[in-house]
This record gives C-alpha cells, structure tokens and sequence, in this order.
C-alpha cells in the first residue's frame, strides 16, 4: 500500500505562560487568551511533510476540532507547507472529554480520508491526558506507532523509530495506521512568506457536527463521560537556596553542591 | 494599524519574529564584532521567503507587497541593522528597478536568482563626486555594437562586495545630463566590475559597504534597464519605494530601544526604587512611545498607499526623515535610560546607537528629503493656485 494522503490532528492551546482559570466552569478561560499550535502537533506537521517528501504523498490535510480560533493554528500549518485543512466547529462540541474528542476526531478523519497515515501529538499542552491518539485508533481500528520520531515508507509499511520512557526502539506498521508525535520528532520547519500568501488559498473545508452524523448528546458536556470536578492554577514554586556570601564557608558550600550534581 | 493587517500579515510578522529570534538575534553582535555578515547567512534568508518578499510568486518570490515588506524590514530592523541595509539594498533598491522598469525577458532572466539568492543585488548611483547632487555622475556608457560600454567608479555601495547584480547608473548623453542623458543598467559582476576594500564605518558595521570600478565593462543592450535617457526617473522611483522600506527599519529599532528601556527601567533600582518611577524617565518613555505612534502609522500608511498603486514620492520623504531622525533620538534616550550600561558595548543599545546614525545620510540625506517635501508641497500649492 502506497502512502496517498497524511492527516495531522492538530489543536490550537493557550499561548500565555499564566492563563486565566474559569473556576465556575471549571476550564481554562479560553476566550481571553491567544491560541497557538500546540507544540507536539508542531513536530507532528514536520514529520507528515518530512514523510509526504519520502513517501511521494500527494497530500498533507491537518484537522482540527474546536472554537472559530483554531482557524488561525489551521491557516498555520498550512503556511508551514500543509495542503488542506478541516476544521470542525460546532457549539455542542464545548467541554467534551477524551472520549468525545477522539469520535469527532475519528469521524472527521473517515470524512477526509482516506488518509493511509494519521499523526496527533502526543498530548496538548493543557490537558496533557496523552490518551487522544491511542483512542483515535481504536475508533479507527488501526495500529498505534506512539511516541514516534522517525517514520519512513518502506515497501508497503511504515518503519518508525519510538522513544519511550525505557528507551528506543524500531518497528514496523501495517498501512493504514495512527502514530503519536512528541517533541523527539525533528525540529518543527517556521512557516515561509510564500507559505503565508499561498495559506489563505488552499482548500479549508468547515465542518458542523450535523456533517458528521454525530449526536450533539453523545458528544460535548453532554456525552462527557468524566467530569471535571475543579481545576485550579499550578503553584509554581522554584528549590532555589540562598546561600550568605558574608559567611566563611559559603564558597566551599557553592562548590560543595554543585559537585554533588556533577556539574564541576 | 488592525485597520490594515491582514490575517497574513499578522502571521507574516508572527513567522519573521520566531525566524529573526532563532536564527539572527544570536549572531548580530558577532557579525558587528566581525564587521562581516557571511554571504550564506544572508543566502539563506531565502528558504523563508525573505530575498524576495516584493517579487511576485510566479517569479519565485514572496509576493508580500510593500505592507509585507515593511513588516519583514522592521522586525529585522528591530534587531539587525546590518542585515536590514543589506536586505533592503537587495530586494529593496536593488530588485525594484527591475519590478517597475524591466523587460519580460529581463524579469524572467533574474527575478527567480534574486528571490532565491542564487544572485545578490546592489544599487549603485552615488559617486565620489556625487552624492546629494546625483544629477552629477560621470560613470559614463557608450554604445559600441550591440553593447554598451561602462566606465567610471561608484561609491558608498551597500553589499558591494557581495553582489552579483548592480543596478548602475551612467551618463549616455553628456549634452542632456540628467534630463535624458542618464540611463540605467543591470549589470552582472561576472562581466567585469571590480570591487574595493570594503569600508571602516561607525556602525552597521557588518553591512558590506565599497567602491565599485567599471573599466571598459561590455553590457549588452538587452540589459539597459527602462529607456535608453530615462534613466535618473528610474532611479528617482526606485528611492520612493527605498526610503520607505527604511524608514520601517528605523521603525523597528526605535520599537526595540522603547522596549530595552521599559526592561530597564523597570528593575534597574536607584533610591530604592525603579528609575521607571521617575517622571523624568516616565517623560522619555512617552515621547519615545507616541513618536513610535506616528512612525508606525507614517510607514504602514505609505506602504497602503504603494500597494495601492499611488505615487509615494512625498510620503515617502517625509517617512525617510522623519521615521530616521526620530530612530536616533529615541535610541539617544535609550542610551540615556540605560546609563552606563547604555555606554557599554556588552549591551545591544550602544550597537544600535551606532547603526542608527547612517539612516539620517544614506539614501537621501534627511536635507536631500526637506527639499523634496518643500519641493512637493510647493507644486501642491502652485497647481491649486491655477486652479482658484
């Protein structure tokens, strides 16, 4: 089986450091604060357009499902060399959970398709579940390459290479199939000028929950299996130690512990 | 400015931030230390769109239009002077020519090499004995066959050393001078043109700044750029458009010096508290701010204006002198905010005081741009008078 067509599910995530909580929804306020492409996803474009070059693809089509602002990390990756797009938007989708998502995902894929390789990032940077990808392809019925930072046609398979928390390993899947990129991937290409101009002209397909055949109550709040309970801000709080200069053995006790971390 | 920004553009300025931190803020102090930017840094610009950013798509460019430009010069502006005099002297004055005046075959034989650095270009009209009086070169061009022949010498010529293309200005009629007696021609470096040693300045220091020669230089006929004696209204339209792009330049830096200041001020201590509590730092702040309020609209408006296919020969000037003397003044009291440490060469606001001072000479003097305004708003003037 040849490589035809690559998606990348791609999402558009917070882009200030300290975001507003909406404790009374319990969610990030997500209205006020600019979106960006999250950053696994950055390196999940790379690797389809690094494959689309290998595999002789014809396309790159990158879909995303949330509010009217994820056209903005749609038209990015598209000025980052992607050649379609598919953005579902529908107001029924609003606080959906892991489960949710990744039927919308899984239908919007099948909608587009057929596409021979899926990539998602490994997690958002706000939700950080990691369980997206591994659902999309259970719904697709597809194997699962995860954490993938190298992926090649070969013959009528995919040879990926993967990092895990144990270590590397290589492995071959089966056409079509479903990877997880995290930042192990190449470093993510900057969009071109030309990329830029040409981004606004390449085909960008909307799509409203009624296009998917889906049930508004099996999806969103309402078909929400797991509920958020309460969110609250992370309390940063860094381990510095001051150490008093005055004192005659302060240089002895910097020295002391940076040896200690192997850093002299 | 939303008024005018359009999606793209503000993913444009977006994409040129990201590039302009990763690749360029690294390395300008060490270019300004070699008094060199390596000819493949600026090659490699490029890939992202940048040595083209005016020439239109089907010739391998960017086809940005000048509000692109204007984005892509300042945010570089903001950071790289150096590199912002060598991108405007290539796909500025050095590629426009050939957009406003040239041939088909002529935009087809370069247009795609400048866009994708295959071919550096410069512009060279100012000679030792020409400067403010341009009108006054004496590089001469003679017909010989099929060719003409360049003699003479020109000066102060930006990326002299490492352009391949020159858009040359010489004398074809001596009896006519500028009125018709000017021509002016792409000229390949491979046919000829010798180089100087390249020039000790105060500042942009890693701009590559020379002389260039013409001793009997053959240029065939096909490379004579607009008409044979039209030559000086060529260059005349090139510089509208240069001034522009330099003037958002100025615009980046003076944006980059407000911004060095607020950093400092606002935990540099003295007495016990921020120096940004003192109203006479307040004081700086804000006239830096609101003149960086007009330049940004001066600019982009002018720019709205090119794009719109309007003549912008007096907003032009008035973007040139005032969007450089107010850079200087502002980078002066950068320099002041920042104290000794503005005096120091450890911190970008002394490299930038150095760069900034040129942009009040070159390109037109900022007296050459007085002149041109009153010259302007004169015949403004004198036409409605006709008319009442």
């Amino acid at each position: 089986m040849s490589v035809r067509s690559i998606a990348v599910c791609i999402k558009s995530v917070p882009a200030e450091p300290d975001v507003a909580i909406d404790r009374v929804a319990t969610r990030i306020a997500r209205e006020e604060v600019k979106g960006t492409l999250n950053p696994d996803d950055r390196h999940a474009v790379e690797l389809a357009l690094q494959l689309k070059a290998q595999s002789g693809a014809a396309r790159v089509v990158v879909v995303s499902m949330g509010p009217e602002s994820a056209r903005e990390v749609l038209k990015e990756a598209l000025a980052m060399g992607a050649d379609e797009a598919v953005l579902v938007s529908d107001p029924a989708l609003a606080a959906s959970d892991v489960v949710g998502t990744s039927t919308v995902l899984a239908r919007a894929l099948e909608k587009s398709g057929p596409h021979e390789v899926v990539m998602l990032g490994s997690r958002s940077l706000e939700g950080q579940t990691g369980a997206v990808p591994g659902m999309v392809a259970e719904w697709l019925d597809r194997p699962l390459g995860p954490r993938v930072r190298e992926a090649r046609l070969e013959g009528d398979e995919l040879a990926i290479a993967c990092v895990d928390a144990e270590g590397a390993y290589a492995a071959r899947l089966a056409l079509p199939c479903v990877l997880s990129v995290g930042r192990e991937a190449p470093r993510p290409r900057l969009a071109t000028a030309m990329g830029v101009m040409k981004a606004g002209r390449k085909p960008f397909l909307q799509l409203a929950l009624a296009d998917l055949g889906l049930d508004p109550g099996s999806v969103g709040k309402a078909g929400a299996l797991a509920r958020l309970m309460a969110v609250s801000a992370a309390e940063r709080q860094r381990k510095g130690k001051t150490i008093d200069a005055s004192r005659p053995d302060a240089l002895r006790e910097v020295v002391g512990k940076l040896s200690a971390r192997g850093l002299l | 400015m939303e008024l005018i920004f359009t999606e793209e553009h503000k993913m444009l300025r977006q994409m040129v931030r990201e590039y302009v931190d990763r690749e360029i803020r690294p390395v300008v102090a060490e270019h300004d230390h070699n008094e060199e930017i390596p000819r493949e840094f600026i090659v490699k610009m490029a890939e992202q769109g940048f040595l083209g950013p005016t020439i239109p798509e089907e010739f391998g460019g960017a086809g940005l239009g000048e509000i692109g430009f204007c984005i892509l010069a300042e945010e570089i502006g903001r950071v790289h002077s150096a590199l912002g005099t060598a991108l405007g002297a290539h796909a500025g004055i050095g590629t426009t020519g050939i957009l406003l005046d040239g041939t088909p075959e002529q935009k087809a034989k370069y247009l795609p090499k400048l866009a994708a650095g295959e071919m550096l270009a410069a512009f060279a009209l100012t000679e030792p004995g020409a400067g403010s009086d341009a009108a006054a070169i004496k590089t001469r061009a003679e017909r010989d066959g099929d060719d003409w022949v360049l003699n003479g010498q020109k000066m102060w010529i930006t990326n002299g050393g490492i352009a391949d293309l020159f858009t040359v200005f010489a004398v074809t009629d001596p009896a006519l001078g500028a009125k018709g007696g000017v021509t002016a021609f792409l000229v390949e470096k491979a046919w000829g043109v010798e180089v100087g040693a390249k020039e000790k300045k105060m500042g942009i220091k890693g701009s590559d700044t020379r002389q260039i020669y013409f001793k009997n230089v053959r240029v065939p006929k096909e490379n004579v750029l607009g008409q044979v004696g039209l030559g000086f209204v060529t260059a005349m339209k090139i510089l509208d458009m240069g001034r522009m792009i330099l003037g958002a330049g100025s615009l980046g830096a003076a944006r980059e010096a407000l911004d060095l200041s607020i950093k400092h001020s606002t935990t540099r201590i003295q007495f016990g508290k921020p120096i940004a509590e003192n109203q006479a730092i307040q004081f700086y702040l804000a006239e830096m701010a609101t003149r960086i309020f007009a330049m940004e609209h001066m600019v982009y408006y002018t720019a709205w204006l090119a794009d719109n296919h309007q003549k912008v020969t007096l907003p032009g000037s008035m973007v040139k002198l005032f969007c450089t003397e107010s850079a200087s003044w502002i980078i002066n009291k950068a320099v002041q905010i920042h104290g000794g440490m503005g005096y120091s060469a450890e911190y970008p606001i002394e490299r930038m005081f150095r760069d900034a001072r040129i942009c009040e000479i070159f390109e037109g003097t900022n007296e050459i741009q007085k002149l041109v305004i009153a010259r302007e708003v004169l015949r403004e003037h004198a036409k409605h008078a006709a008319k009442v």
